[in-house]
């Protein structure tokens, strides 16, 4: 390998890591602000499901099998419709996705800086 | 044989057992979605035809239902008492729908640790009430608890 080819080898193997570098610097970028901003949601997520489940009744509901579980059993078949039908199902998905989305975004950066 | 077992222990195989699990999951929980959506809305359909049957007003269609409130749970209530009458009550939920609840001879009602009778119940008392929905847009109630009466808040 003569000077000239060692040069034009440096040179490949400088740019494929800057390559590198870049592409690492734009996903921990991308996977930071993805964390970020799930880490920010799961705050009004809450809060949504909070209400959702308040508006419904979910909760007094919940409070009943707690105070007379043995009359709710009696009548667990209503109950269990009723806790279907009033479950805040919006709250809780919104609640799931963002943090399923920070914990990924968390994981991918790990995998990324490691 | 061997080759099977090799497949069965495979990221292949794995993957598919995941996307069919995943699938039947969501498959259930559709079905669920599907089986509780129709509960509410037969309900909400019966409640609406009810009260135009007793207040007028334009006839309760899929439209009109869904305005503002979406489907009313039918196996229960939660709300303040706003009348009472032989038999029945008439709770106001939270989004102001009033719901007509059946009292029958098997329906417990509860205040605190007592078991008390229908007479003690009272207008503005704060129950919640689980019960099954009947064809005619009331409940039927099975337990209704009486919750004590939410306390202010002093203002700062």
């Amino acid at each position: 390998m003569d000077q000239h080819d060692a040069q034009l080898l440096d040179r490949i193997m400088t740019r494929i890591a800057e390559i590198r570098i870049f592409r690492r610097r734009v996903r921990v970028a991308s996977f930071g602000t993805l964390g970020l901003v799930a880490l920010a949601a799961v705050v009004p997520a809450w809060r949504e499901l909070s209400e959702e489940a308040a508006r419904s009744g979910f909760w007094q509901y919940m409070s009943m099998f707690i105070h007379d579980p043995v009359f709710v059993a009696s009548a667990w078949k209503d109950f269990v419709v009723l806790l279907a039908e009033t479950i805040p199902a919006f709250g809780i998905a919104a609640v799931a996705a963002s943090v399923i989305t920070f914990g990924a975004s968390v994981r991918s950066l790990a995998r990324v800086t490691t | 044989m061997n080759r099977f077992t090799e497949f069965l222990s495979s990221r292949t195989a794995k993957v598919i057992a995941l996307s069919v699990a995943g699938l039947i999951v969501l498959l259930l929980v559709f079905m669920a979605g599907q089986f509780v959506g129709f509960h509410k809305a037969t309900y909400s359909y019966a409640w609406g035809d009810r009260y135009w049957q007793s207040f007028g007003g334009p006839r309760p269609g899929p439209g009109t239902m869904m305005e503002g409130r979406g489907f009313m749970p039918g196996h229960g209530s939660f709300g303040v008492i706003v009348k009472i009458a032989s038999g029945s009550l008439l709770v106001q939920d939270q989004g102001g729908a009033e719901k007509e609840i059946v009292l029958t001879g098997d329906t417990v009602i509860r205040r605190f640790e007592q078991t008390v009778a229908a007479s003690d119940l009272r207008v503005n008392d704060q129950v919640t009430v689980i019960g099954s929905p009947t064809q005619s847009g009331t409940i039927e109630a099975k337990l209704i608890r009486v919750l004590p009466a939410p306390t202010a808040t002093p203002q700062r």
